[in-house]
Protein backbone atom coordinates (compact mmCIF):
# COMPACT_ATOMS: atom_id res chain seq x y z
CA UNK A 1 0.00 0.00 0.00
CA UNK A 2 2.89 2.46 1.34
CA UNK A 3 4.62 2.02 -2.33
CA UNK A 4 1.61 2.32 -4.39
CA UNK A 5 0.78 5.32 -2.45
CA UNK A 6 4.53 5.90 -3.54
CA UNK A 7 4.51 5.51 -6.56
CA UNK A 8 1.36 7.73 -7.00
CA UNK A 9 3.23 10.40 -5.19
CA UNK A 10 5.99 10.64 -7.72
CA UNK A 11 3.57 10.22 -10.44
CA UNK A 12 1.69 12.87 -9.86
CA UNK A 13 4.79 15.10 -8.98
CA UNK A 14 6.48 14.36 -12.16
CA UNK A 15 3.31 15.64 -13.81
CA UNK A 16 2.68 18.20 -11.69
CA UNK A 17 6.07 19.78 -12.57
CA UNK A 18 5.80 18.94 -16.31
CA UNK A 19 2.33 21.28 -16.28
CA UNK A 20 2.82 25.39 -17.20
CA UNK A 21 0.55 27.84 -16.33
CA UNK A 22 -1.54 27.56 -19.37
CA UNK A 23 -5.15 26.28 -19.64
CA UNK A 24 -6.78 23.29 -20.32
CA UNK A 25 -9.73 23.84 -22.44
CA UNK A 26 -13.05 21.93 -21.25
CA UNK A 27 -14.79 18.81 -23.12
CA UNK A 28 -15.87 21.33 -25.76
CA UNK A 29 -12.77 22.67 -25.97
CA UNK A 30 -13.36 26.35 -24.51
CA UNK A 31 -10.02 27.18 -22.83
CA UNK A 32 -11.56 30.82 -21.41
CA UNK A 33 -14.24 28.34 -19.54
CA UNK A 34 -11.18 27.03 -17.62
CA UNK A 35 -10.30 30.57 -16.98
CA UNK A 36 -9.18 32.36 -14.32
CA UNK A 37 -6.83 30.22 -11.44
CA UNK A 38 -4.06 31.64 -8.99
CA UNK A 39 -1.03 29.22 -8.94
CA UNK A 40 1.07 31.91 -7.04
CA UNK A 41 4.24 30.92 -8.83
CA UNK A 42 7.14 33.62 -9.35
CA UNK A 43 7.06 35.49 -12.65
CA UNK A 44 9.61 33.80 -14.89
CA UNK A 45 13.38 34.83 -15.83
CA UNK A 46 12.57 37.64 -18.67
CA UNK A 47 13.91 40.40 -20.84
CA UNK A 48 11.85 41.78 -23.66
CA UNK A 49 12.62 45.30 -25.45
CA UNK A 50 9.36 47.81 -25.52
CA UNK A 51 8.53 50.17 -28.51
CA UNK A 52 11.54 52.93 -27.69
CA UNK A 53 13.95 49.93 -27.26
CA UNK A 54 14.40 49.86 -23.96
CA UNK A 55 14.93 46.47 -21.94
CA UNK A 56 12.55 45.60 -19.60
CA UNK A 57 13.33 42.21 -16.82
CA UNK A 58 12.12 40.96 -13.79
CA UNK A 59 14.16 43.79 -11.53
CA UNK A 60 12.04 46.48 -13.46
CA UNK A 61 8.89 45.36 -11.70
CA UNK A 62 10.36 43.83 -8.33
CA UNK A 63 8.74 45.68 -5.45
CA UNK A 64 5.18 46.61 -7.73
CA UNK A 65 2.26 45.18 -8.45
CA UNK A 66 2.16 44.49 -11.88
CA UNK A 67 -0.90 43.13 -14.46
CA UNK A 68 1.09 41.41 -17.47
CA UNK A 69 -1.22 40.77 -20.28
CA UNK A 70 0.12 38.50 -23.15
CA UNK A 71 -2.02 40.08 -26.58
CA UNK A 72 -1.98 40.06 -30.52
CA UNK A 73 -3.32 42.89 -32.52
CA UNK A 74 -5.40 39.99 -33.86
CA UNK A 75 -7.10 39.43 -31.03
CA UNK A 76 -10.19 41.03 -30.70
CA UNK A 77 -11.23 40.03 -26.84
CA UNK A 78 -8.12 41.62 -26.42
CA UNK A 79 -8.53 44.85 -27.73
CA UNK A 80 -11.54 45.32 -25.20
CA UNK A 81 -9.27 45.41 -22.45
CA UNK A 82 -6.75 47.95 -23.76
CA UNK A 83 -8.64 50.93 -22.71
CA UNK A 84 -9.32 49.71 -18.90
CA UNK A 85 -5.39 48.80 -18.81
CA UNK A 86 -4.86 52.53 -20.09
CA UNK A 87 -7.10 53.20 -17.05
CA UNK A 88 -5.60 51.58 -14.78
CA UNK A 89 -2.12 52.43 -15.93
CA UNK A 90 -3.22 56.25 -15.45
CA UNK A 91 -4.90 55.63 -11.63
CA UNK A 92 -2.25 53.10 -10.40
CA UNK A 93 0.93 54.00 -11.58
CA UNK A 94 1.88 56.43 -8.81
CA UNK A 95 1.04 53.72 -5.71
CA UNK A 96 3.31 51.17 -7.82
CA UNK A 97 1.67 49.42 -9.91
CA UNK A 98 2.45 49.03 -14.08
CA UNK A 99 0.81 47.49 -16.71
CA UNK A 100 3.26 45.42 -18.96
CA UNK A 101 1.77 44.22 -22.51
CA UNK A 102 3.56 41.33 -24.09
CA UNK A 103 2.89 41.23 -27.47
CA UNK A 104 2.94 37.77 -29.17
CA UNK A 105 1.86 39.00 -32.77
CA UNK A 106 4.60 36.94 -35.33
CA UNK A 107 4.93 39.89 -37.60
CA UNK A 108 7.12 42.27 -35.45
CA UNK A 109 6.74 45.80 -34.32
CA UNK A 110 5.05 46.85 -37.45
CA UNK A 111 1.26 45.92 -36.37
CA UNK A 112 2.12 46.62 -33.05
CA UNK A 113 3.27 50.11 -33.11
CA UNK A 114 0.45 51.20 -34.85
CA UNK A 115 -1.90 49.21 -32.71
CA UNK A 116 -0.04 51.02 -29.45
CA UNK A 117 -0.02 54.67 -31.41
CA UNK A 118 -3.79 54.08 -32.41
CA UNK A 119 -4.97 53.74 -28.33
CA UNK A 120 -2.53 55.75 -27.28
CA UNK A 121 -0.67 53.13 -24.98
CA UNK A 122 0.30 54.80 -21.86
CA UNK A 123 2.50 51.38 -20.66
CA UNK A 124 5.04 49.97 -21.63
CA UNK A 125 4.48 47.52 -24.92
CA UNK A 126 6.98 44.62 -25.32
CA UNK A 127 7.19 42.35 -27.99
CA UNK A 128 7.28 38.27 -27.30
CA UNK A 129 7.92 35.35 -29.07
CA UNK A 130 7.43 31.39 -28.68
CA UNK A 131 10.59 31.24 -25.95
CA UNK A 132 8.83 33.55 -23.80
CA UNK A 133 5.41 31.96 -24.14
CA UNK A 134 7.06 28.73 -23.27
CA UNK A 135 8.82 30.42 -20.54
CA UNK A 136 5.49 31.35 -18.99
CA UNK A 137 4.09 27.71 -19.16
CA UNK A 138 2.78 28.06 -22.98
CA UNK A 139 0.54 31.23 -23.32
CA UNK A 140 -1.77 29.05 -25.79
CA UNK A 141 -5.17 31.67 -25.20
CA UNK A 142 -5.28 35.92 -25.91
CA UNK A 143 -5.75 38.06 -23.72
CA UNK A 144 -3.92 35.60 -21.08
CA UNK A 145 -3.54 38.35 -17.82
CA UNK A 146 -1.45 37.76 -14.85
CA UNK A 147 -1.25 39.75 -11.60
CA UNK A 148 1.75 39.79 -10.01
CA UNK A 149 2.48 40.86 -6.22
CA UNK A 150 5.11 43.07 -4.93
CA UNK A 151 7.08 39.90 -4.60
CA UNK A 152 6.88 38.94 -8.01
CA UNK A 153 4.11 36.22 -7.43
CA UNK A 154 1.93 35.48 -9.80
CA UNK A 155 -1.47 35.89 -7.64
CA UNK A 156 -3.91 35.75 -10.60
CA UNK A 157 -4.19 34.54 -13.75
CA UNK A 158 -7.13 34.75 -16.32
CA UNK A 159 -7.33 33.43 -19.86
CA UNK A 160 -9.51 35.31 -22.36
CA UNK A 161 -11.81 38.09 -21.60
CA UNK A 162 -13.10 39.17 -17.61
CA UNK A 163 -14.35 42.12 -16.27
CA UNK A 164 -12.95 45.37 -15.85
CA UNK A 165 -14.06 45.22 -12.01
CA UNK A 166 -12.87 42.21 -11.72
CA UNK A 167 -9.09 42.99 -12.42
CA UNK A 168 -9.47 46.38 -10.59
CA UNK A 169 -10.39 44.78 -7.67
CA UNK A 170 -7.25 42.41 -7.62
CA UNK A 171 -4.58 45.15 -8.39
CA UNK A 172 -6.48 47.20 -5.70
CA UNK A 173 -6.40 44.13 -3.30
CA UNK A 174 -2.58 43.40 -3.79
CA UNK A 175 -1.89 47.60 -3.64
CA UNK A 176 -3.45 47.84 -0.33
CA UNK A 177 -1.57 44.93 0.81
CA UNK A 178 1.24 46.62 0.50
CA UNK A 179 -0.28 49.86 1.95
CA UNK A 180 -1.09 48.31 5.01
CA UNK A 181 2.17 46.69 4.97
CA UNK A 182 4.54 49.86 5.45
CA UNK A 183 2.02 51.28 7.55
CA UNK B 1 -4.30 0.62 10.82
CA UNK B 2 -2.15 3.73 11.19
CA UNK B 3 -0.20 2.42 8.31
CA UNK B 4 -3.36 2.75 6.23
CA UNK B 5 -3.89 6.26 7.76
CA UNK B 6 -0.56 6.94 6.33
CA UNK B 7 -1.09 5.89 3.26
CA UNK B 8 -4.66 7.78 2.94
CA UNK B 9 -3.01 11.21 4.13
CA UNK B 10 0.01 10.53 1.32
CA UNK B 11 -3.21 9.73 -1.33
CA UNK B 12 -4.87 12.90 -0.22
CA UNK B 13 -1.64 15.04 -0.46
CA UNK B 14 -1.06 13.18 -4.00
CA UNK B 15 -4.67 14.60 -4.90
CA UNK B 16 -4.20 17.70 -3.43
CA UNK B 17 -0.73 18.24 -5.49
CA UNK B 18 -2.61 16.94 -8.51
CA UNK B 19 -5.52 19.77 -8.30
CA UNK B 20 -2.96 22.72 -7.41
CA UNK B 21 -0.92 21.95 -10.23
CA UNK B 22 -2.05 19.10 -12.53
CA UNK B 23 -4.88 20.99 -13.86
CA UNK B 24 -3.20 24.19 -15.60
CA UNK B 25 -2.15 21.51 -18.80
CA UNK B 26 -1.46 23.73 -21.61
CA UNK B 27 -3.42 23.67 -24.99
CA UNK B 28 -0.32 23.41 -26.70
CA UNK B 29 0.64 20.56 -24.90
CA UNK B 30 -2.69 18.75 -25.99
CA UNK B 31 -2.11 19.65 -29.34
CA UNK B 32 -5.71 21.24 -29.28
CA UNK B 33 -6.57 22.50 -32.62
CA UNK B 34 -10.36 24.43 -33.14
CA UNK B 35 -10.37 23.72 -36.84
CA UNK B 36 -9.51 20.33 -38.00
CA UNK B 37 -9.31 18.73 -41.87
CA UNK B 38 -11.33 16.06 -42.73
CA UNK B 39 -8.90 13.28 -44.21
CA UNK B 40 -9.53 13.63 -47.92
CA UNK B 41 -11.05 10.34 -50.17
CA UNK B 42 -8.67 11.06 -52.41
CA UNK B 43 -8.84 12.07 -56.45
CA UNK B 44 -8.48 10.20 -59.47
CA UNK B 45 -6.55 11.85 -62.65
CA UNK B 46 -7.85 10.08 -65.50
CA UNK B 47 -7.02 12.55 -68.12
CA UNK B 48 -6.03 16.22 -68.28
CA UNK B 49 -7.59 19.20 -67.79
CA UNK B 50 -9.41 20.90 -64.88
CA UNK B 51 -9.11 18.74 -61.74
CA UNK B 52 -11.41 19.88 -58.82
CA UNK B 53 -10.40 18.70 -55.40
CA UNK B 54 -12.69 19.95 -52.49
CA UNK B 55 -11.25 19.90 -48.69
CA UNK B 56 -13.51 20.24 -45.90
CA UNK B 57 -12.72 22.22 -43.10
CA UNK B 58 -14.20 21.75 -39.17
CA UNK B 59 -14.29 24.15 -36.81
CA UNK B 60 -14.91 23.23 -33.33
CA UNK B 61 -18.30 24.10 -31.67
CA UNK B 62 -18.08 27.80 -29.87
CA UNK B 63 -15.37 29.01 -32.51
CA UNK B 64 -14.81 30.68 -35.58
CA UNK B 65 -11.57 31.36 -37.88
CA UNK B 66 -11.55 34.21 -40.29
CA UNK B 67 -12.60 33.79 -43.82
CA UNK B 68 -10.27 34.37 -46.59
CA UNK B 69 -10.74 38.29 -46.44
CA UNK B 70 -11.45 39.38 -42.84
CA UNK B 71 -13.05 43.10 -42.98
CA UNK B 72 -10.39 44.01 -40.02
CA UNK B 73 -6.87 44.54 -41.23
CA UNK B 74 -5.41 43.46 -38.68
CA UNK B 75 -7.27 39.63 -38.51
CA UNK B 76 -5.11 36.92 -40.22
CA UNK B 77 -7.26 35.39 -43.26
CA UNK B 78 -7.67 31.74 -43.49
CA UNK B 79 -5.89 30.45 -46.40
CA UNK B 80 -5.44 27.25 -48.20
CA UNK B 81 -1.77 26.96 -50.30
CA UNK B 82 -0.52 24.61 -52.49
CA UNK B 83 3.25 25.42 -52.51
CA UNK B 84 4.82 22.50 -54.12
CA UNK B 85 2.35 20.31 -56.20
CA UNK B 86 3.32 19.18 -59.44
CA UNK B 87 -0.19 20.39 -60.89
CA UNK B 88 -0.74 24.02 -61.92
CA UNK B 89 -3.31 25.48 -59.42
CA UNK B 90 -6.22 27.43 -61.28
CA UNK B 91 -8.24 28.82 -58.67
CA UNK B 92 -9.12 28.42 -54.60
CA UNK B 93 -12.51 29.24 -53.68
CA UNK B 94 -13.87 29.92 -50.46
CA UNK B 95 -17.00 29.46 -49.11
CA UNK B 96 -19.14 32.68 -48.50
CA UNK B 97 -18.60 34.06 -45.24
CA UNK B 98 -20.83 34.62 -42.30
CA UNK B 99 -21.07 38.15 -40.90
CA UNK B 100 -21.03 37.75 -37.06
CA UNK B 101 -21.29 40.21 -34.24
CA UNK B 102 -19.43 39.78 -31.40
CA UNK B 103 -19.65 41.30 -28.04
CA UNK B 104 -16.00 42.28 -28.70
CA UNK B 105 -16.11 43.75 -32.03
CA UNK B 106 -17.68 47.10 -33.06
CA UNK B 107 -18.86 45.77 -36.31
CA UNK B 108 -19.53 42.26 -37.67
CA UNK B 109 -16.65 39.97 -38.41
CA UNK B 110 -16.48 37.74 -41.54
CA UNK B 111 -15.94 34.24 -40.39
CA UNK B 112 -16.53 30.94 -40.60
CA UNK B 113 -17.89 28.16 -38.39
CA UNK B 114 -19.07 24.80 -38.04
CA UNK B 115 -17.95 23.32 -42.01
CA UNK B 116 -16.73 24.82 -44.76
CA UNK B 117 -15.44 23.42 -47.73
CA UNK B 118 -12.96 24.92 -49.98
CA UNK B 119 -12.08 24.11 -53.34
CA UNK B 120 -9.15 24.19 -55.25
CA UNK B 121 -9.49 23.43 -59.09
CA UNK B 122 -5.64 22.23 -60.44
CA UNK B 123 -4.98 22.01 -64.27
CA UNK B 124 -3.68 18.50 -65.35
CA UNK B 125 -1.53 18.89 -68.27
CA UNK B 126 -0.44 15.23 -67.86
CA UNK B 127 -1.27 11.91 -66.13
CA UNK B 128 1.39 11.37 -63.79
CA UNK B 129 2.69 7.85 -64.10
CA UNK B 130 2.68 7.01 -60.02
CA UNK B 131 0.33 7.47 -57.44
CA UNK B 132 1.16 9.68 -54.85
CA UNK B 133 -0.49 13.02 -53.06
CA UNK B 134 -1.15 16.54 -52.84
CA UNK B 135 0.63 18.14 -49.83
CA UNK B 136 -0.94 21.80 -48.90
CA UNK B 137 -1.20 24.02 -45.87
CA UNK B 138 -4.15 25.14 -44.43
CA UNK B 139 -3.76 28.33 -42.36
CA UNK B 140 -6.35 30.23 -39.96
CA UNK B 141 -6.21 31.77 -36.07
CA UNK B 142 -9.43 31.06 -34.48
CA UNK B 143 -11.62 32.40 -31.51
CA UNK B 144 -14.41 32.16 -29.57
CA UNK B 145 -16.32 34.91 -27.47
CA UNK B 146 -13.74 35.69 -25.33
CA UNK B 147 -10.38 34.36 -26.05
CA UNK B 148 -8.21 33.96 -29.32
CA UNK B 149 -6.34 31.11 -30.51
CA UNK B 150 -2.67 31.49 -32.19
CA UNK B 151 -2.48 31.67 -35.87
CA UNK B 152 -1.67 27.84 -36.77
CA UNK B 153 -1.16 25.94 -40.31
CA UNK B 154 -2.03 22.25 -40.55
CA UNK B 155 -1.14 19.92 -43.22
CA UNK B 156 -3.32 19.15 -45.86
CA UNK B 157 -3.00 15.77 -47.94
CA UNK B 158 -4.65 14.37 -50.81
CA UNK B 159 -4.45 10.73 -51.53
CA UNK B 160 -3.70 10.64 -55.88
CA UNK B 161 -4.95 7.71 -58.03
CA UNK B 162 -4.71 7.03 -61.10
Amino acid sequence: MQRTALFLAIVATAFALSCGIGPMPDEDGNPAAAAEGSANQSVPEFSLRDLDGKTHTNADIEGKVVLLNFWATWCGPCKIEMPWFVDFQRKYKDRGFTVLAVSLDEDGWDPVREFAEKLEFNFPVLLGDDTVSDAFGGIMVLPTTLIVNQAGKIVFTHQGLVAKATYEEEIEVLLDVNATASL
Amino acid sequence: MPRHRSSAALLKAVAALFALLGAPLSAQQLGFSAATIEPSPGIRITGTGPLRVPITVRIRRGYHINSDKPNDPYLIPTSLAWPSVPLRVDSVVYPPPEEVKYDFSDKPLSVYSSRVEIVTTFHVESVPADTGELRGSFRFQACNDKACLPPRTLPVRVPVRR
